[in-house]
């Protein structure tokens, strides 16, 4: 079985994020926004193989904890995480 | 008999001849490694130099902390030494707490900075975008504490909390900082700075000699 995930990962909340506060100050630079707080974070999206959903969580959990998270300064959300068909359209 | 000092070249590494260089001058016998090696025993000293290391991908030094070298060195015996990107690798990998992230100013700074180092002001080059030193507040207790903070910015030009440039581990076998003593160690490379990144290396070599 195939599943999907889109995981997002950013700073933590207590961490100054400069590239986010750049772009605050150029929203409110064209009048946007006066005080937007941007927060950048990077998105991941990929597969994962798996017998059956137990398995795909662990590998997840895996993939997370070991590469895509630094748990000292970052933190992540889950935005997307499913069993999907090879064939295409199809859920 | 001269230290064996093995340095780690990963993909995207650069500043791995300077170091070559350095230490030769300071008295090692380095040789390169390449990130695939496991096998590391015979060396004194391991220095991951600066540069890059896979493109810096996801954040600086995640993907290189998987390397085989790297995972091979939470069992290594000798001392360990990481310059720049080397640093923020052993703070990826756990080997030193704390973590680099991008300079407070978001601007890349490649500049001499005064730094203290043993309570004496020295001068090294540095050159990095995430060279901000960040720990929570157990680390840093620990940190300041056990006195692991070796080396700070006297005009702290990224962020640093506290000032941290570079920070050794408890044990105080494993050493991390972001300013490159590999370039200054030759005067008449260039003339306007400093030979003191010698004092970083002489200061290691007695360290494992102790």
């Amino acid at each position: 079985m195939k599943y999907k995930a889109k995981i997002i990962v950013k700073l933590k909340e207590k961490i100054k994020d400069s590239k986010g506060e750049a772009v605050s100050a150029v929203l409110k630079r064209i009048n946007l926004e006066d005080d937007a707080k941007v927060r950048l974070g990077k998105v991941f999206e990929f597969e994962i193989s798996a017998a059956h959903a137990n398995e795909a969580d662990v590998k997840l959990k895996e993939i997370i904890d070991k590469v895509l998270v630094n748990p000292v300064v970052e933190t992540y959300e889950i935005l997307e995480f499913k069993p999907y068909s090879l064939k295409e359209g199809e859920k | 008999m001269k230290l064996k000092a093995g340095i780690i070249v990963f993909l995207g590494t650069n500043c791995d001849r300077d170091t070559k260089m350095a230490l030769e001058k300071c008295g090692f016998k380095p040789e390169f490694v390449f990130h695939d090696t496991k096998n590391l025993e015979k060396y004194d000293l391991i220095v991951l130099p600066g540069g890059f290391s896979f493109g810096d991908y996801i954040r600086a030094g995640r993907l290189a902390k998987l390397s085989p070298a790297v995972l091979s060195l939470k069992n290594f015996k000798g001392f360990i030494l990481g310059i720049c990107n080397g640093f923020q690798i052993l703070t990826e990998c756990g080997l030193l707490p704390g973590a680099l992230i991008e300079n407070s100013g978001t601007k890349f700074i490649c500049q001499d900075e005064p730094l203290i180092f043993n309570d004496t002001e020295i001068n090294l080059p540095i050159a990095h975008k995430e060279g901000c030193f960040w720990a929570d507040e157990a680390d840093l207790k620990l940190i300041e504490e056990k006195n692991m903070a070796f080396l700070k910015y006297k005009n702290n030009p990224n962020g640093s909390i506290n000032d941290i440039a570079g920070l050794y581990d408890r044990e105080k076998k494993i050493m991390g900082l972001m300013p490159h003593p590999e370039r200054a160690i030759l005067k008449e490379c260039v003339p306007n700075t400093t030979t003191d990144g010698i004092k970083i290396f002489d200061f290691i070599q007695k360290e494992i000699l102790k």
